[in-house]
């Protein structure tokens, strides 16, 4: 080990861990081995068992000896989520519950390989989506400057090179931007139910009893093949460059290298991809509820929260023993939260942090936290992600033998639609920790502060 | 049985773990297996035909780099395979063609996204006991 490894757990967690996921435990181990690591290899509260990185891993490197490692970003490329929120309260939302959910499944294709028709692209304008991101959607009708302003990065990673994504991750992509896809993938339409801190609630706009909108999708297929193109490239890296690997899925390259860099550009293009995707699918949301509420979106005040990307590497200023440095950092199943007065806060939330965006199950709640200042010197101002499963897919489908699912939700006044059965029975609520175990230990660590909890009455799945 | 393949469970992913009397055909059970993850076999015809291959430095490199072609047909032509048969191994090169036809959504039901298989613990080579090859791989659900 080159370093040490830090994991964020309070004592039952760690107890879990320790037996169950030990695997998970000895990936943060792994991480620790790669060249030019600076600071801990860290893993999150959600931190569960991945390929080579574990999820909910963070992990910084240097030039000259650093690493860039495409299994530290992981698959899904800049997934990630997005919070709208509406001047709706809970009870107009509520009452138009079903009728929405209705329409959101119609309007936001979900599902194994998921396509929209409606929107087929050509090569040369799937490459402008890749140099543009949200922008692009924004240039196409599907939005305005101003929900850029609400975006990591204002939705495009400007190091984003097109030419480094293959034909066939252009191929795989090419139906799929405004697609939600599948497995734990979905868009919520939530109630603000509790804050616990009202002053970053005002200024996010969020009230108890606002209705709220999340989606959590990400660069879909193009993405997933970006990701298998690079390991096999930086596979062969790894030798070339003496790079020793405990797992294979680590391989990795420097990040001065001819493979380093062209993964980065390649893994920005798909970045982008996913910010234009989640923007595109913003436009079909509004364009939901004001076929439901027979309103524009404008009077509906549909407005973009923020959007943070939670599979992803970021050259970023960091200081370390003392000296600021320009590192690259991995965060794969972690989320940046960057706290009052950073550069790279937007100007609206300049004053209070970065939100942070924590979904948990389609059963309970999910999480506004804000960026702090001890995760800007502890974590690379980084926290956590999500709730993490717990149960196999096996073991939630057999936990969910003989019941109907979307019944037992409806009676708790959510309203569910999902494109296959298999994807909800392996989705259940019990499949997840509940989130705000996770939630409450970043809390106490200092990492993030909680904001506000949102309760989801629509669900759409894939 | 001689050659097969049973699933292997995680909390967040899936493996595989395929076998059969020689590396051909552990290769063979593996992409069936594979598919098996995506499509109910049982309602797969072999209407068509597809050859392909794949390069790889190492015995486990190989087999997930054959995995990865054969799932390739899925995400780019919409084909979902019931049986496989890979030509005498040679060199770096794995040669194979897979038997299925063209996704039919009022035939088929797709089981679950198969996102991409992983390098990681995969495996492709003889049983500790000798007697039969082997192939295990996480896949990215």
């Amino acid at each position: 080990m080159r370093t040490d490894g830090i994991v964020y757990a309070d004592a039952e967690m760690m107890r879990t861990l320790l037996s169950k996921e030990a695997e998970a435990l000895q990936q943060v181990v792994n991480v620790a081995h790669l060249p030019g690591i600076v600071g801990p290899s860290i893993a999150m509260p959600d931190i569960h068992w991945g390929y080579g990185f574990p999820i909910g891993g963070v992990a910084a490197f240097a030039e000259p000896e650093g690493v860039v490692s495409p299994g530290g970003i992981g698959f899904d490329i800049n997934c990630g989520v997005r919070l709208l929120r509406t001047a709706l309260a809970r009870e107009e939302g509520e009452a138009r519950g079903k009728e929405l959910a209705d329409a959101l499944h119609r309007n936001l294709p979900s599902g194994v390989g998921s396509a929209r028709k409606d929107l087929q692209l050509s090569t040369k304008e799937l490459r402008r989506v890749l140099e543009r991101g949200a922008a692009w959607a924004v240039q196409a009708g599907m939005g305005s400057a101003e929900d850029l302003a609400h975006i990591e990065e204002g939705g495009a990673l400007t190091s984003a090179d097109p030419e480094g994504v293959t034909p066939r991750a252009l191929e795989r992509g090419r139906n799929q931007l405004g697609t939600l896809g599948s497995g734990n993938h979905f868009c919520e339409v939530q109630y603000v139910d509790e804050v616990y801190d009202a002053e970053s609630a005002r200024a996010i706009g969020l009230d108890v009893g606002g209705i709220t909108i999340s989606i959590h999708t990400g660069s879909r297929g193009l993405g997933y093949q970006t990701c298998e193109d690079y390991l096999k490239t930086m596979l062969e890296a790894s030798k070339r460059y003496g790079i020793t690997l405990p797992d294979k899925q680590l391989c990795a390259a420097p990040l001065t290298s001819p493979e380093g860099k062209t993964y980065l550009g390649a893994m920005a293009a798909a970045a982008n991809f996913a910010f234009c995707n989640r923007q595109v699918l913003t436009h079909f949301v509004r364009a939901a509820f004001e076929e439901i509420f027979h309103d524009s979106a404008e009077a509906l005040g549909i407005s973009v929260v923020y959007d943070v990307c939670h599979n992803i590497a970021k050259f970023e200023n960091h200081l370390i023993d003392g000296e600021m440095r320009r590192v690259c950092v991995h965060r794969k199943g972690a989320t940046r939260a960057f706290p009052a007065g950073h550069p790279l806060v937007p100007e609206a939330y300049r004053d209070i942090g970065q939100p942070v965006l924590v979904p948990g199950d389609m059963g309970r709640y999910s999480f506004v936290l804000i960026g702090s200042s001890a995760a800007l010197t502890e974590t690379f101002g980084s926290s956590c992600h999500g709730a993490g499963r717990v149960m196999s897919r096996h073991a939630a489908k057999k936990a969910s033998a003989g019941r109907r699912i979307p019944r037992e939700l409806a009676e708790r006044g959510i309203h569910l639609r999902a494109d296959s059965m298999r994807t909800v029975v392996e989705e259940i609520p019990e499949a997840y920790k509940d989130v705000s175990q996770v939630v409450d230990v970043v809390e106490k660590a200092g990492i993030g502060r909680k904001v506000a909890r949102l309760r989801p009455f629509v669900v759409v799945k894939g | 049985v001689s050659r097969g393949y049973r699933v292997l469970e995680h909390t967040a992913d899936t493996g595989i773990e395929a076998w059969g009397p020689t590396p051909e055909a552990a290769l063979e059970q593996a992409a069936v297996g594979l598919f098996a993850q995506l499509c109910e076999p049982g309602s797969v015809q072999e209407r068509r035909s597809v050859t392909f291959s794949a390069h790889g430095p190492d015995d486990d490199t190989r087999a997930v780099h054959f995995l990865q072609e054969a799932l390739a047909h899925w995400h780019l032509d919409r084909m979902v395979f019931v049986r496989f048969e890979v030509e005498p191994l040679s060199g770096e090169e794995v040669r194979a063609r897979g038997f299925g036809e063209v996704y039919d959504p009022a035939r088929h039901e797709i089981l679950g996204e198969l996102k991409a298989v992983t390098y990681h613990h995969a495996f492709f080579g003889k049983s500790s006991d000798g007697e039969r090859w082997v192939v295990r791989v996480v896949i990215d659900i």
